[in-house]
């Protein structure tokens, strides 16, 4: 098999606080093929933006990607110098954040800024950048793309902003694209029209997309293969059906179990006991155990568990498979 | 499971709204072409007739912007009905004095999606959830006091020590009990619950369901349950309305409305959620546009331009709620005039 256009290995990103030291990502291994739709789900304060932000080398300040390796079409980009790695964002790999209310500015008209994007990245004149944003607006279905270019972002609708920013994120057909909780403020309706689109355009353009959710549902329908990660570790990763059918981790078990599904009345709702906290100078073991239902004697005691492969493709994180 | 299928007998309700409206007016911008100040009206509830059972979970659905808030707060009037009626316990409340109205809101209260900033953060939780105590005179004394609230806390799944702790010590799911906890202080009868579990984790929103309907039970509270959640709301609900832009196009018993929807919107929203269960296909109904803004409502039925089942009458007339079987109602052309039986078996044969 060809090697994976992105793969993320063994990612430590740390913030050392006053308190300790937080260990935000903790040793996650990842691999996104080319086409392909990889999701990544947990609870929220999980780490999953965090993964993203780290592979485009934006961790916010305090925090320190103290380890691990970002091989992107066989570059390391944690060996890129500062002028190497701005390339890479928006031209290689881009971002569609939750909000397109923040991700726009507010104080320009949307076309001014597509335009300048495709300028900077593909080194257009202004009239070839404006024509190509027009057609990009069409193919994203903005009805009257000539009219609609000359607006703010405050004279568009939630899905409609939403759609502006993911033209944005195409424009300069980029390999890899990080979508984080990309429909989140969404509402359903509007929701299925952008989860169509992206779907469509990510098989149009051959793009890969790192989908980052708290939605299962969206991951059972959208990704070809899904890792679930939990305070700041993956658990468990496998293709999707396999995931859904065979889950293995504890966590990713009782995740499934506490969704809520309209085509179904349930009589109990399960809930996860206690909270996930915050693990400021947790020590190396599994940081699950505390809420887990399926606890061995060995998980307070035992060290950093490692990824066990249950089946081809199919890994966790869990003691009771070791 | 028996109780929840009981029949509820007519006339049996605890709320009752009457064409209750409540409209906005929008200043427009001036611009260079039109001088003056105009205005223009934002219809966010627009004659709603409903009613809420004793002892019922009645859910509220619809997308951002539907007007399912408005409603929820004009019914307890937080807000002032622009028209309209509304009945709590057979009396007209509608135009009750400020001072005549403080013993009905006893018996009606309200939760909030975002616990963080309904509770105050100067405050403990004391002080919170023996607040509405005292303004009612429900207490006479401190230890009094202090047990009641130490009482409310164990009701809510809290410890007695959390009573010193100030909110920004607890987590969501332990905020939005307090705020619980602070609803219930009064003993109420009805109670808003708007968006209760949209801000939390799914792992968590299980708990918050599961202490809603203990109390429910409990205290025989009757709940409007707001939510965009169609899943939350199915778990919940006895009955369920379907908003659209300011009015209710279906209501139903909760198992008919998610087993066989009529309202073509109510199908598009349904259609639209994706499960998450790999072993069934995800079709969604993609529904064409935006939600038009409430203030430039299209002619006809307003679902009519993003409608895939249009048909001649629908951007013509107007149309309200219908009977169409035992407590099902759907606002819709569809399902009007003649051979309605024959188009509604088609249509529940078509949605399985």
């Amino acid at each position: 098999m060809s090697d994976p256009l992105l793969s993320v290995k063994n990612l430590q990103v740390f913030f050392h606080l006053a308190q300790g030291t937080l260990k935000a990502i903790d040793g996650v291994s990842l691999d996104v093929k080319k086409g392909q739709i990889v999701g990544l789900v947990g609870e929220s304060g999980g780490g999953k933006s965090m993964i993203g932000l780290s592979i485009l080398r934006l961790v916010p300040e305090g925090g320190k990607i103290a380890s691990g390796k970002i091989i992107f079409e066989g570059k390391n980009l944690l060996n890129l110098s500062e002028d190497e790695i701005r390339i890479i964002r928006g031209s290689y790999i881009s971002m569609i954040l939750q909000d397109p209310l923040t991700s726009l500015n507010p104080a320009f008209r949307i076309g001014p800024q597509m335009i300048d994007v495709l300028r900077l990245h593909k080194g257009y004149d202004k009239k070839e950048a404006e024509l190509i944003a027009i057609e990009m607006l069409h193919n994203i279905g903005i009805p009257d793309p000539k009219k609609n270019i000359r607006k703010f972002p405050h004279q568009l609708s939630g899905g409609m902003r939403q759609r502006v920013v993911i033209a944005i994120a195409f424009s300069c057909s980029p390999k890899l694209i990080i979508a984080d909780e990309p429909t989140t403020a969404l509402d359903v309706t509007i929701q299925a029209q952008i989860l169509q689109l992206l779907k469509n355009l990510s098989t149009e353009y051959q793009t890969s997309v790192l989908f980052i959710t708290h939605d299962l549902g969206i991951v059972a329908n959208l990704c070809d293969s899904v890792a679930v990660i939990y305070a700041g570790e993956i658990v468990e990763t496998a293709q999707t059906s396999e995931l859904f059918l065979n889950p293995k981790h504890p966590y990713t078990k009782a995740l499934f179990q506490s969704i809520l599904r309209h085509d179904k009345k349930q009589e109990h709702f399960y809930s996860i006991e206690g909270v996930m906290g915050s693990h400021i100078d947790w020590p190396d073991k599994c940081k699950f155990y505390p809420r887990c239902s399926e606890k061995l004697d060995g998980c307070e005691k035992t060290g950093s568990v490692e990824f066990v492969s249950y089946s081809p493709d199919h890994l966790v994180r869990c003691l009771k498979y070791e | 499971m028996n109780e929840r299928k009981r029949v509820f007998k007519l006339n049996d309700y605890l709320l009752k709204t009457y064409k209750l409206t409540k409209y906005y007016s929008e200043e427009k911008r001036i611009s260079f072409f039109s001088l003056g100040p105009g205005k223009s009206l934002v219809r966010a509830v627009d004659n709603i007739n409903l009613f809420v059972h004793r002892n019922e979970v009645l859910g509220l659905v619809g997308e951002s912007g539907c007007g399912k808030s408005t409603l929820g707060k004009t019914i307890i009037r937080l807000e002032e009905p622009t028209s309209g009626k509304i009945f709590f316990e057979d009396q007209d409340i509608t135009n009750l004095s400020q001072e005549r109205l403080k013993s009905h809101r006893k018996k009606m209260q309200i939760i909030f999606q975002d616990p963080a900033s309904s509770l105050n953060p100067r405050k403990t939780v004391f002080e919170i959830i023996s607040q509405p105590l005292k303004v009612h005179g429900m207490v006479s004394n401190k230890s009094d006091t202090s047990d009641r609230v130490a009482d409310l806390l164990k009701k809510v799944g809290l410890e007695k020590s959390h009573m010193e702790r100030y909110p920004h010590q607890f987590s969501g799911g332990q905020k939005q009990r307090i705020c619980i906890a602070r609803a219930i202080a009064l003993e109420p009868i009805f109670l808003v619950a708007d968006e209760v579990v949209s801000a939390l984790d799914v792992s968590i929103q299980a708990q918050i369901l599961n202490l809603l309907v203990i109390l429910k039970n409990d205290l025989n509270l009757s709940i409007l349950f707001i939510s965009h959640d169609l899943s939350v709301v199915r778990q919940i609900s006895d009955r369920v309305a379907v908003m659209y832009l300011g009015k209710i196009v279906e209501v139903a018993p909760s198992e008919n409305l998610f087993s066989s929807p009529l309202h073509p919107y109510t199908q598009a929203l349904m259609s639209a959620i994706p499960v998450p269960d790999v072993e069934i296909g995800w079709n969604p109904i993609i529904l064409q546009g935006d939600t038009p803004s409430p203030s430039q409502r299209p002619q006809g039925c307003f679902f009519h331009p993003r409608c895939s089942k249009m048909i001649d009458i629908c951007d013509k007339e107007d149309i309200s709620l219908n009977a169409v079987s035992q407590g099902h109602f759907v606002a819709c052309h569809l399902y009007s005039g003649r051979s309605t039986l024959k188009k509604i078996i088609q249509a529940q044969r078509t949605w399985l």
